[in-house]
């Protein structure tokens, strides 16, 4: 997004790093200590599992938006896209088809919504925030108009009994989450696409001349961004039974980015964990479910969650200058 | 006749670990050019800095007609009738001339708005006497470079000064437009203004100035009427004693030059440089040196494949004969050190291993899983920072932990990873303090000794000569003189000067 | 690849520089054939009384995308500073004399917090403005309890009066574009807001206060946002759950679509905003006439916003930037 010099002392490095660690533990802690408290039989396997299960779709969504965010970038439009293409696999599913080949359906209309963005970023230059605020509003467009704004319904239970079946006595969701954010958090740390992934975000012109194919690697974060929109539509959609419009709302864009952010994501790029991205997911249902139970109404959270978003920013900005 | 209007006593000036002025005198004179001539880290900069009002002297005395004045900010300076006009322009681009000109201060109307009918007037007026035409509403970003220029002038001229100080004026000009600035000049010097004139270029102190000035290491080396002085006598006093001989730095060179490995034909970018022809052999150390604005960097970054160029082809020798390449290709065969390290040279929030490994991650994968070596990584990494001798305090602390010198040798070592066929080095030992300097020198020999074909810009004609087998002088964008590896000092410096090289006898 | 003296090359530079107004002409041009009662007085008296909310909602917003950033809480400003409104004048009684300034003043109130949040502690003015939408419009939301709040009928009747066949508050917004447009362009303030957006280095070189302007255009975006609020719900005669939705797209797409550059430094508000307002409100009247369906808007928007970064960015590139002297 902006452009930085590299000022920052080594002292203010460490701060940095250890916050953007320590952030998303202290959070979890707190608020799994807070919930604990409050409320009975909070730590029960059913309960606790619950939760995982509601924050499963948004963690991958987080997943996808973290990759973006490491560059520099940001992807408004991850909610959107991940409805459309539940939209799209759900209808195939109606009309008779394949849950498989709806499941692949579903993933490669998110990773063309990706691809469409990393075009417009990577290769023609464009501001991030205002393409994706625009293919957004395609998305949800499409969305509205293919449905009329009447849920789809009819997908094959088979679909949904395989999505919401469980290993081990684990809703598949939360397993495969685990598994994906692993591999994913393994290969950011260890493959060469994850070295050059951050080394863009950090400095894209060093990145540059020391030979890393930068318009790739941008074009890939947004395309990747797009495949765990599609990933978690699947989940959504099995959980939901059906597929609607509103499944990529205004608000839903406020818990992505509020994931990555409390899981210790920068906005202004080059750092930040997956895994970090997870665990933020789970904060941020936590948190909704806290609002919930204090009985605040939708919009109290849409405030709570901005306050939240702009205050760790705001930290995050603050260890960023002198 | 001549009036004293500016006069500078023992002006004294340190910075942390440098003396940059050294008790500097200075004296000028209404409707006269002064030059002012030095090599980089001479003390021009901070001189001007003094007497704009952007640094305070330690010590010393400023006196403009005979009265004493305090500089402690650029306000204070325009006040005093001092005017700048910068090296780099602060244009805005896309308004007006009027605006560019009235935008810390407008003229305003009873009613609080601008009054542009008054401030056009006044443009118009201004421009009219640099012998400008053009109309006060011009978009900047319709003008050249030329244009431009003279609008910086006439908003210099704004406030009516006395003393108008021209920093490097002619770096983007043509010589058209070097014509009229000249003229320009002439007449601010009939209307009785002082002018003082920095620059490198000595044929536009023959063609345009009074007197000359030289500094040297911060201190004034000498100087006197221009009718006095020749190139060599300020070639001399540029660069101190002339028996001053560098010791060249020891290289085995393995035989005679070897093959070709990168050959240049007519390359050029607009605006920048134009119809270089170059050969690079490996194993040698080719010294690409010219003055400031010549277009050095600009022709590095173009063969090193970041930047995009208009004309001409580039060949890399590719298993055993040369093939043409395309610009975007040069990534792969050419390795680029760029000048200004914490701009885009250094991951600084990355640990030193990593920095140094970001050029050939590629061949560091493991050979069963897509994951990169990571022991290998380490180890290449060690052996590398024991070869440069990076003081550091482990390879996984953040790079931005170590000393400018040693940042240096990490983005060096980068290099050395990959061991492209050619390597091109824009500034290697900016910054860096005398033991790195010879340090990062002596490496760049040994790379070559090891085969490598290397490129070497440079401000420093010491450590350019002490290197290289051989010079590309850079003139306006032009390669205008080959020197084998015996040009003495006074040849390298008139030839970057643009005039023909000379040797003094 | 020479450029620039071809035929080509002048038709290009032709289409760059007044490529809006041509696409306005094509717009009018295209809607007027395809349907009928399109040039009618009646049909462009609404369309103009239709777009003279958004018409001041977005000025500010124009403001602050000339000095290079974004501002997209407006909406929700709007919302927000006119939801209190509507209940201190239909639940607490109090009069609109006293209201109808409060909203305003709220309304520069939000924008300040937006740029104080953006100037003094460094938040990107994206994430700044994402997270205000979302917290002014939560706050509305709250006060209105989510039901409609409806003003008092009077100004109901003010809202849509008309003198003879023009809609008064028509008329008032473009004086108030009028008044803008001058001190954009011929105050000082004004003229050091396009400083900045030339580049906050360059213009603080030149002695611009870089923090002070970009606060007063996030104030003066709020402002903005509120008294073309008050317009919107003048017309409604209530405050609705859905007000100011989604109007910082239809915002940036009527800014782009005028000529009006997002990375700042270019544009003003006559004639590049005015066209680009009119040319988004008749390309909306003329996509009903035609009978398309409420839900193309927002493909239209968003087309139209990646089509204009599009141009913008061929704009940019297609001239290189006169080498400033560099080292």
């Amino acid at each position: 997004m902006a452009s930085r010099t590299e000022t920052r002392t080594p002292a203010k490095l460490e701060r940095n790093r250890v916050v953007g660690k320590v952030l998303p533990i202290a959070l979890f802690v707190l608020i799994v200590g807070f919930l604990g408290f409050t409320v009975d039989h909070f730590f029960t396997t059913n309960n606790l599992i619950n939760i995982l299960l509601q924050s499963s779709a948004l963690g991958f969504m987080a997943i996808g938006m973290t990759a973006v965010l490491i560059t520099g970038g940001i992807d408004l439009s991850i909610p959107a896209v991940m409805a459309l293409s539940g939209i799209l696999g759900s209808m195939y599913m109606r009309s008779g088809g394949d849950p498989v080949v709806a499941s692949l359906i579903m993933i490669a209309i998110g990773m063309v919504g990706g691809a469409l963005n990393g075009l417009a970023v990577a290769y023609l230059k464009m501001i991030p925030f205002v393409v994706t605020l625009s293919t957004q509003a395609i998305a949800m467009g499409a969305c509205v108009m293919i449905t009329n704004s009447v849920s789809v319904l009819g997908l094959s239970q088979s679909f949904i009994d395989v999505v919401m079946s469980r290993l081990a006595g684990i809703p598949t969701p939360i397993v495969a989450l685990a598994v994906v954010a692993t591999i994913v958090a393994v290969l950011s740390q260890k493959s060469l696409f994850g070295r050059w992934l951050y080394a863009v975000g950090m400095n894209a012109e060093t990145a540059r001349v020391s030979g890393v194919p930068k318009k790739k690697v941008l074009f890939g974060t947004y395309v990747f961004a797009g495949l765990f929109a599609g990933l978690a539509a699947i989940i959504i959609t099995a959980r939901l039974s059906s597929a609607a419009p509103t499944m990529g709302q205004e608000g839903v864009v406020l818990n992505v980015v509020g994931s990555a952010v409390v899981g210790g994501v920068s906005i202004y790029g080059g750092s930040g964990s997956f895994a970090g991205a997870v665990l933020g997911a789970v904060i941020i249902t936590m948190i909704s479910n806290i609002m919930n139970m204090a009985h605040l109404s939708y919009y109290a959270t849409l405030i709570v969650k901005g306050l939240v978003i702009v205050a760790v920013v705001a930290i995050d900005s603050r260890s960023k200058r002198a | 006749m001549t009036k004293t209007s500016l006069k500078l006593s023992d002006i004294r000036k340190s910075f942390p670990g440098v003396i940059a002025l050294n008790g500097i005198n200075l004296e000028a004179s209404a409707g006269e050019v002064l030059a002012l001539i030095g090599a980089n880290g001479a003390g021009k900069s901070t001189l001007m800095n003094v007497l704009g009002g952007i640094v305070h002297m330690d010590s010393g005395r400023i006196e403009i007609d005979g009265e004493t004045v305090e500089l402690r900010n650029p306000l204070e300076a325009k006040a005093t009738g001092i005017a700048f006009v910068h090296q780099e322009m602060a244009l805005l681009p896309t308004m007006s001339i009027t605006d560019n000109m009235y935008i810390s201060g407008y003229p305003r109307k009873a009613n609080g708005l601008i009054d542009y009918k008054a401030a056009e007037i006044r443009c118009s007026a201004v421009l009219t006497t640099l012998g400008c035409s053009m109309p006060p509403r011009t978009k900047i970003k319709s003008l050249g470079a030329g244009d431009r220029q003279m609008v910086e002038i006439a908003r210099a001229l704004l406030s009516d000064p006395k003393i108008i100080i021209f920093d490097e004026p002619t770096s983007s000009l043509s010589s058209a437009e070097k014509t009229r600035l000249f003229a320009v000049i002439r007449s601010l010097r009939e209307r009785g203004s002082t002018i003082i004139y920095i620059t490198h270029f000595l044929d536009e102190i023959f063609a345009l100035c009074d007197r000359a000035l030289v500094l040297r290491n911060g201190e004034v080396a000498g100087g006197g009427k221009v009718a006095d002085l020749d190139y060599e006598r300020i070639v001399k006093l540029m660069l101190g004693r002339t028996d001053l001989d560098t010791a060249k730095l020891d290289r085995e060179r393995a035989g005679s030059l070897k093959e070709v490995v990168l050959k240049v034909t007519d390359l050029g970018q607009k605006g920048s440089f134009e119809g270089i022809n170059l050969e690079l052999h490996s194993g040698e150390v080719v010294g690409l040196w010219g003055l400031l604005g010549s277009g050095r960097s600009e022709i590095a970054r173009a063969l090193a494949g970041l930047d995009p160029v208009d004309s001409g082809k580039m060949e890399v020798l590719t298993k055993g004969s040369l093939k043409t390449m395309r610009s975007a290709d040069a990534k792969k065969w050419i390795g680029m050190i760029t000048e200004n390290r914490r701009e885009d040279g250094l991951l600084s929030q990355s640990s030193i291993r990593k920095n140094i490994s970001l050029a050939s991650l590629p061949f560091l994968m493991s050979s069963f899983w897509p994951f990169i070596n990571e022991k290998k990584e380490k180890s290449e990494a060690a052996r590398l920072i024991e070869r440069l001798e990076i003081k550091n305090a482990g390879m996984e602390m953040p790079v931005a932990t170590l000393s400018g010198g040693n940042q240096q040798k990490v983005i060096l070592s980068r290099w050395l990873q990959k061991n492209p066929p050619v390597l091109i080095m824009d500034e290697p030992t900016r910054g860096l303090d005398v033991g790195a300097k010879l340090e990062i020198q002596s490496r760049i020999s040994s790379l070559a000794g090891d085969g490598s074909a290397i490129l070497v810009i440079s401000s420093e004609i010491e450590e350019i000569m002490g290197i290289s087998d051989r010079y590309l002088v850079i003139y306006k964008g032009r390669i205008v003189a080959e020197l084998g590896p015996d040009a003495s000092k006074e040849e390298l410096l008139t030839a970057a000067v643009g005039a023909a090289p000379v040797r003094l006898s | 690849m020479s450029r620039g003296d071809s035929a080509l090359g002048r038709v290009a530079g032709i289409f760059r520089e007044y490529g809006f107004l041509i696409i306005l002409l094509a717009v009018i041009l295209f809607f007027s054939v395809a349907t009928k009662r399109f040039f009618s007085i009646s049909n462009i008296m609404g369309l103009l009384h239709a777009c003279a909310p958004i018409a001041i909602v977005a000025a500010g917003l124009a403001l602050v995308v000339m000095t290079g950033k974004l501002d997209i809480s407006i909406g929700s400003v709007s919302f927000f500073s006119c939801a209190v409104g509507a209940i201190l004048m239909t639940r607490m009684g109090v009069s609109p004399a006293l209201a109808l300034p409060i909203v305003v003043a709220l309304g520069a109130l939000c924008g300040l917090l937006n740029g104080l949040v953006c100037v003094y502690l460094g938040v990107n003015p994206l994430i700044t403005t994402m997270g205000s939408m979302f917290i002014f419009r939560g706050l509305a939301l709250q006060l209105t309890g989510s039901r409609v709040i409806s003003i008092p009928q009077s100004l109901r009747t003010f809202g849509n009066f008309r003198i003879g066949p023009v809609f008064l508050d028509v008329i008032i917004a473009i004086l108030f574009l009028l008044v803008v447009h001058v001190l954009h362009t011929r105050s000082p303030s004004g003229r050091r807001v396009m400083a900045l957006g030339n580049g906050a280095e360059t213009a603080a070189r030149l002695g611009v206060r870089v923090k002070t302007v970009s606060l007063a255009t996030f104030m003066i975006s709020g402002l903005c946002a509120g008294i073309g609020g008050l317009f919107a719900i003048f017309q409604m005669g209530a405050v609705t759950l859905q007000m100011g939705t989604g109007q910082e797209f239809t915002a940036i797409a009527a800014i782009v679509i005028g000529g009006i550059s997002l990375f700042g430094g270019e544009g003003a508000i006559f004639p590049n905003y005015i066209l680009g307002i009119l040319t988004l409100g008749i390309i909306e009247n003329g996509l009903n006439h035609l009978g398309a369906s409420p839900y193309v808007y927002p493909f239209v928007r968003g087309g139209i916003i990646l089509l204009a970064m599009y141009a913008d960015s061929l704009k940019r590139s297609a001239k290189p930037l006169v080498a400033l002297s560099r080292g």
